[in-house]
């Protein structure tokens, strides 16, 4: 278990080196040149201060040299310097990255306090109303675009009926609506990957084993086929951040929060290479981290799967 | 009972086709159908209320919704399915084709394609218009760029099952060379399931195209499509809300129509199998 562990760990490092390979390839066919961009900014554009910018910023020697260089500052925390806000990178991410992760959770946490419940229900009692109604439901959810859910959402809560203010208040009571926007889509999904994995462990032979026991269905789908249903459950919400982190960019833009969607989506047209090339690095790195996140949860859960022995 | 056969007796796969065909028939007859142009302005009658002359009203510049709601099924459909042929032919016979592979090719592969899974699609499309600027063209770039690894990874997925059964082995041992393998066998066994991911992947295609436009990646200013509309809509928000709902509505119900039809085929697939 630990040897699979540590194997999947080392293809995700792995993939994390493509990815940066292919982020610093991005950042070099970037057409403007960082170091003019930010010798003009600060009005010194001589022939010795660009030589001299370009030495700071690292764009001198071959690409591979290059490469290695901004990765090693990369890894040391040195995300190069942004030409659409005129400060390090890193300190913009700092500043941003909050928001963003604190939408992402609390978006997480509406999947599952929405999609639980119903994918059980549903389970409960397959073919019947609560099954069909949920099945409609979720597949709506999957086809609703996220930034109209956003808008609709305001319409309702902030412009008809006045329950919360249209520029969310600060702290995380404001980002309550942004992030259920955000989580409906992903929510139908959740609910239709849940509900069949529960169906499926339903149908096996041990949950018929606890029937003929005299366990009633709402025990068995509980104690025990809850468990088991969870991963492939698990291994979706994983995936998922990939797809909340797309999802934040337009809900930002709704909401006008202040998060690293919306500083992503200014530097792309603002055409900073370098802080883009970094948002890409991250944006795979928390993809990459969660992946591992939802392996490790899943072995906790259910530590008898992968073993040779059962 | 042919796959049609059953197809059509599905009441969801009917629905959904019924509503696929009116959409392709919307962009396909634009021009006939829309009662305006839909880039005419009309400044004396901003934000009129529907009349005979505008059916849906008109917008913050005084141009026809409904026209330019009918235009935007151009957009929307003239984008993402094209990209979703193309993406799905290369994926289909990529994955086929890496699923006959040997062991080192296939794991080379799926590292690629994970690779380019890491990267979300926005962010993607985010860094390539920062560096090759703002049009269709980067558009188009940046969704081949960020999900032709999708489709070649679930191919080769269907692929690898297929290739595990009884009768590939046997082509093997008959001589079948790769490419006959692949287009002969392996190929038309996996289209039906394939296809199943293929109308999926227009619909979340529909939806992505219309996200990025919202962001204001790849259109112009003015172009009548649907995500378009929702963001320039937005100053409306207060006064006339309805104009946010329709490009909306036109978006969702059109993802709908191929989820719909592709969950129908699904089903239809599944109970055929079972038998």
């Amino acid at each position: 278990m630990a040897r699979g562990f540590a194997r999947k760990a080392f293809y995700l490092a792995l993939i994390l080196l493509g990815v940066s390979i292919l982020c610093f390839a991005l950042l070099r066919l970037s057409g403007r040149d960082p170091a003019l961009a930010v010798a003009l900014r600060a009005q010194s554009a001589s022939e010795e201060n660009i030589a001299q910018l370009r030495e700071e910023l690292g764009l001198t020697g071959t690409p591979v040299q290059q490469y290695f260089r901004w990765l090693s500052g990369f890894v040391r925390g040195d995300f190069g310097y942004s030409i659409y806000s005129g400060r390090s990178v890193a300190l913009d991410i700092a500043e941003k990255l909050p928001v963003t992760c604190a939408l992402m959770g609390l978006a997480l946490g509406w999947i599952l306090l929405l999609g639980t419940p119903v994918a059980l229900c549903a389970a409960y009692k397959p073919g019947k109303l609560f099954d069909q109604i949920g099945r409609v439901l979720s597949i709506l959810a999957i086809c609703v675009p996220t930034f109209w859910l956003a808008y609709m959402l305001l319409v309702i809560f902030a412009v008809k009926i006045p329950l919360i203010t249209v520029v969310p208040r600060p702290g995380l009571a404001g980002l309550l609506m942004p992030s259920l926007a955000l989580a409906i889509p992903s929510a139908g999904s959740y609910v239709r990957v849940f509900r069949a994995s529960l169906l499926r462990q339903m149908g096996s032979e041990y949950c018929l084993v606890a029937r003929t026991r005299g366990l009633n269905r709402r025990q068995i789908l509980l104690s025990h086929a809850l468990r088991n249903a969870l991963p492939p459950a698990v291994t979706l919400l994983m995936q998922f951040v990939g797809y909340l982190f797309t999802g934040s960019v337009l809900v930002e833009s709704v909401f006008s929060l202040n998060g690293l969607g919306s500083y992503i989506l200014n530097c792309a047209l603002a055409s900073d290479a370098s802080a883009l090339a970094a948002c890409l690095m991250l944006a795979a790195l928390v993809y990459a981290v969660c992946n591992m996140l939802g392996e490790v949860i899943n072995i906790l859960l259910c530590p008898w799967t992968g073993r040779r022995d059962t | 009972m042919s796959v049609f056969g059953r197809l059509f007796r599905n009441p969801q796969a009917v629905v959904g086709f019924a509503m696929i065909v009116l959409f392709l028939l919307a962009a396909v007859l634009a021009p006939l159908l829309a009662p305006n142009d839909p880039y005419e302005q009309d400044l004396l009658h901003k934000y009129s209320e529907a009349s005979s002359r505008y059916p849906l009203g008109t917008d913050q510049l005084g141009r026809c919704v409904l026209s330019r709601l009918i235009y935007g099924a151009r957009y929307s459909l003239g984008i993402s399915l094209p990209v979703v042929a193309l993406l799905g032919t290369i994926g289909i016979v990529a994955g086929c084709f890496s699923a006959c592979a040997p062991r080192a090719v296939q794991m080379a592969l799926r590292y690629v394609c994970d690779v380019f899974i890491a990267f979300p699609a926005v962010v993607l499309a985010a860094a390539l218009t920062g560096i090759a600027g703002n049009g269709v063209a980067t558009l188009l770039a940046s969704i081949v760029v960020s999900m032709w690894a999708w489709f070649v990874r679930m191919a080769a997925a269907y692929a690898r099952v297929e290739m595990g059964k009884g009768y590939a082995l046997a082509s093997r041992i008959a001589g079948c060379g790769t490419s006959r393998l692949v287009f002969k066998h392996i190929l038309p066994n996996i289209l039906p399931q394939y296809i199943v991911y293929l109308s999926t992947g227009v619909a979340s295609m529909i939806i992505m195209v219309s996200g990025f436009a919202f962001l204001g990646l790849g259109f112009t200013a003015g172009t009548p499509e649907w995500g378009a509309m929702l963001n320039e809509a937005r100053k409306s928000l207060y006064a006339h809300p309805e104009l946010l709902v329709y490009p909306g509505l036109c978006i969702a119900v059109t993802a709908a129509a191929f989820n719909l039809f592709g969950e129908a085929l699904r089903d239809v697939l599944e109970r055929g199998e079972a038998r």
